[in-house]
């Protein structure tokens, strides 16, 4: 796909914090490194999230977050216009991601029996106790963590982060009707673990 | 619906609870799960997870986002930007490692020299420890977006708002005879109106020139002023020790630069607004610009600050790169002032609260940290002078706050030609010695007791033009009938009209001295 017309739109005179997201990366791939900032201001706190909703673990979150804007900054100049930034950060976030859970999966191989009991004793324990909507939160999100990832993806996307089928489909590099399928089964796996659970 | 497969079933029913069935499939669906309460329940679970999955709670923003990834686009990995030397432990924390490894050794190991070993090592660790964890991570300054009006309100007012939408401000007071103080507060006097560098110039009447003169010293001063107030990640705040002197220097090098006239009204300026710092060297030469510009020094002296952190407080000597500060200034535009107040002021204060005051030494210098809510103050023993460029006059001192006036009622007043007064003071001890007709046209009055000893009041008047407008105010009084007139409160209204003189208390000794100054 070719280049949109945004040279007008950089020459605008706007700042630079209200640019678009093309108009900023054409300003960056033409040299001027210093609107990289801009972006990362935007979509700092999504990236962080959707990480945050990967790993359920605050800690992480940080280190994770500035090592996919790392990889942004040195993937921008390559950047085609052929998805939205928005999009392609989040495939970068989502693969990094990916990255680390198969480096947490072969930790995990050495502890798995410890690590599948304490989950399910997390579970088991909910299951016992009287639910309020903080308790359901909880089961649902460590339900949602026993999902296997390429399940779990699409639905962290499709209900925490509200994007749309054709959103995810750019993020996952896969057709929407692989979303669609994905989310369901993903969704009725998650069903089968919380019905014994919530009714 | 029957004669659909698991798969089929399972996709209608994800697209149903998305919102992105049509109507025509909808209407069936919904019709199907209306007579089958257990696929009902079903799609209620689904329905559940997908509501508690949206409302899942956000993490809080990370305003140091960008700092800390813009330093690693740089390669600034591998060096802390602004912190270069160590500090000098002494910590409660420390102290109690270190008695605790005492009792130990004098308990379990008899052998001194190996106990002294022991002692050492655990020592040095704990010391290493915190010497490592002080100020780590990013650091910046507090006040990094400053102009030259921001400076010029510190040196007036000695308060800089931190975050002027929460009304929280870091202010310091200082006093040659009580010590010094650096107080981060909320709730400042919103009323009070800044001063703008127009405003400055219109009222002094400086040239074009020295107003550029002034302009560049409040440059120099704010380059200080930035690398004074430090902050660290790890909700840490780092006060340099010469903070609290910092706006007395400034007030002192503009008016070097003044004329004489030009000081007049320099000083009617600070008195108006009730500056912290009084001019008192008003005839001096005016300095020129190049030995002003050049004189003010660059760089401290002292690396001293104080560090307060949510777990202890810290005399950390820290070497400052001013440079990388403007630098970090210059890019930095983060809200974290925001940061500062809502949360680290909030912890910091909570933490000295838990742990009542906080002494440190600074070479023969105590410094206390104390907290109250929503505030914290440290007060340094002895002020740390900045010291004003050398080869200068020091132009100007502290303000004394008021002391306790001793309050004098008399019920009768004879004003006695154009230089004396009579009065009569109920008290039994106490009577009054009136005038005292002083070279260069001042005048006096005492109060002294019945036996004529030493005087227990001295009121001076400083040009013939006070002392008529006194007079002209006793005999008001006195034509009003008043049965008893309170002499506190007469002065206190010289004070308060502006075009009156300022009353200026002074304590020689045991004694009181009033001077009412044009």
């Amino acid at each position: 796909m070719a280049k949109p017309a945004v040279i007008n739109i950089i020459n605008a005179n706007i700042p630079n914090e209200q640019k678009s997201d093309d108009a900023l990366i054409m300003l960056f791939q033409s040299g001027e490194q210093e609107v990289f900032r801009y972006l990362v201001e935007r979509y700092r706190e999504k990236v962080r999230n959707v990480i945050f909703s990967i790993f359920n673990d605050a800690d992480q979150v940080d280190d994770i977050s500035q090592e996919v804007f790392i990889k942004v900054f040195h993937a921008l100049p390559n950047f085609r216009f052929e998805s939205s930034f928005y999009t392609w950060v989040y495939r970068i976030a989502v693969n990094k991601c990916r990255d680390e859970l198969r480096k947490k999966k072969v930790k995990r191989f050495f502890s798995f029996h410890s690590f599948e009991k304490t989950t399910n004793t997390k579970i088991e324990n909910l299951a016992t106790t009287t639910f309020d909507d903080e308790n359901i939160k909880g089961v649902i999100e460590e339900s949602l963590k026993k999902l296997p990832e390429k399940f779990r993806m699409p639905i962290i996307l499709k209900d925490i982060d509200g994007m749309s089928y054709d959103e995810i489909a750019d993020v996952l590099d896969c057709e929407v009707g692989t979303v669609k399928s994905r989310l369901s089964r993903g969704r009725t796996m998650l069903r089968e673990i919380l019905m014994p659970i919530l009714v | 619906m029957n004669h659909l497969t698991d798969n089929e079933w399972e996709q209608i029913v994800s697209l149903y609870i998305d919102g992105e069935l049509d109507a025509d499939e909808k209407t069936k669906l919904e019709a199907y799960l209306a007579t089958h309460p257990v696929a009902a329940r079903e799609v209620e679970v689904l329905r559940t997870a997908k509501r508690s999955l949206s409302s899942k709670e956000k993490l809080p923003a990370n305003d140091w986002f960008w700092l800390k990834l813009s330093n690693r686009l740089e390669g600034r990995f591998s060096h802390q930007p602004y912190r270069h030397a160590a500090s000098k432990p002494s910590i409660a924390i420390s102290t109690l490692a270190v008695v605790t490894f005492f009792v130990i050794g004098v308990i379990y190991f008899k052998d001194a020299p190996m106990f002294h070993h022991y002692f050492i090592e655990k020592k040095l660790q704990v010391e290493s420890v915190y010497r490592n964890n002080i100020m780590t991570g990013n650091i910046l300054p507090l006040f990094s977006n400053l102009n030259n009006d921001d400076v010029l309100n510190f040196a007036l007012s000695g308060s800089i708002a931190i975050d002027s939408s929460n009304n929280t401000s870091l202010q310091v007071k200082n006093s040659d005879d009580s010590g010094s103080q650096i107080q981060i507060i909320r709730n400042e006097d919103p009323s009070v109106i800044p001063v703008t560098m127009n405003d400055f110039a219109d009222e002094i009447g400086i040239s074009h020139n020295q107003r550029e003169v002034v302009d560049s010293i409040l440059g120099s001063y704010k380059e200080k002023l930035q690398a004074s107030v430090l902050v660290s990640e790890n909700d840490e705040v780092a006060i340099h020790a010469e903070l609290v002197d910092l706006n007395r220097a400034m007030v002192s090098t503009i008016a070097a630069c003044l004329e004489p006239p030009q000081r007049t009204r320099f000083k009617r300026f600070l008195d108006h607004r009730k500056a912290p710092y009084a001019l008192v060297a008003v005839n001096s030469p005016t300095v020129p610009s190049h030995i002003i510009l050049n004189k003010i020094p660059r760089f401290s002296n002292s690396n001293n600050y104080v560090v307060i952190s949510p777990d202890t407080v810290e005399i950390a000597e820290m070497t400052i790169n001013v440079d990388s500060i403007r630098e970090v200034a210059r890019r930095q535009e983060m809200k974290y002032r925001k940061i500062i107040t809502e949360r680290m002021v909030a912890e910091l204060t909570d933490r000295q609260r838990r742990m009542e005051e906080n002494f440190v030494g600074m070479g023969q210098n105590r410094v206390r940290v104390h907290s109250t809510s929503g505030a914290f103050q440290i007060h340094f023993e002895h002020s740390a002078p900045v010291g004003i460029p050398g080869g200068m006059v020091e132009m100007v001192k502290p303000r004394i706050p008021a002391p306790e006036f001793p309050r004098v009622q008399f019920n009768h007043v004879t004003v006695v030609g154009d230089s004396a007064f009579s009065f009569e003071i109920p008290a039994d001890d106490q009577t009054v010695r009136v005038f005292k007709r002083l070279p260069k046209g001042e005048f006096r009055f005492e109060i002294v007791d019945s036996m004529m000893r030493e005087p227990k009041m001295k009121l001076m008047f400083k040009s013939p033009s006070a002392k008529r407008d006194f007079e002209s105010r006793l005999k008001e009084m006195n034509e009003q009938d008043e049965d008893l007139m309170d002499l506190d409160s007469l002065l206190r209204e010289s004070e308060l009209t502006p075009e009156q003189p300022a009353v200026k208390l002074k304590k020689p000794g045991k004694e009181s001295e009033v001077e009412l100054m044009m």
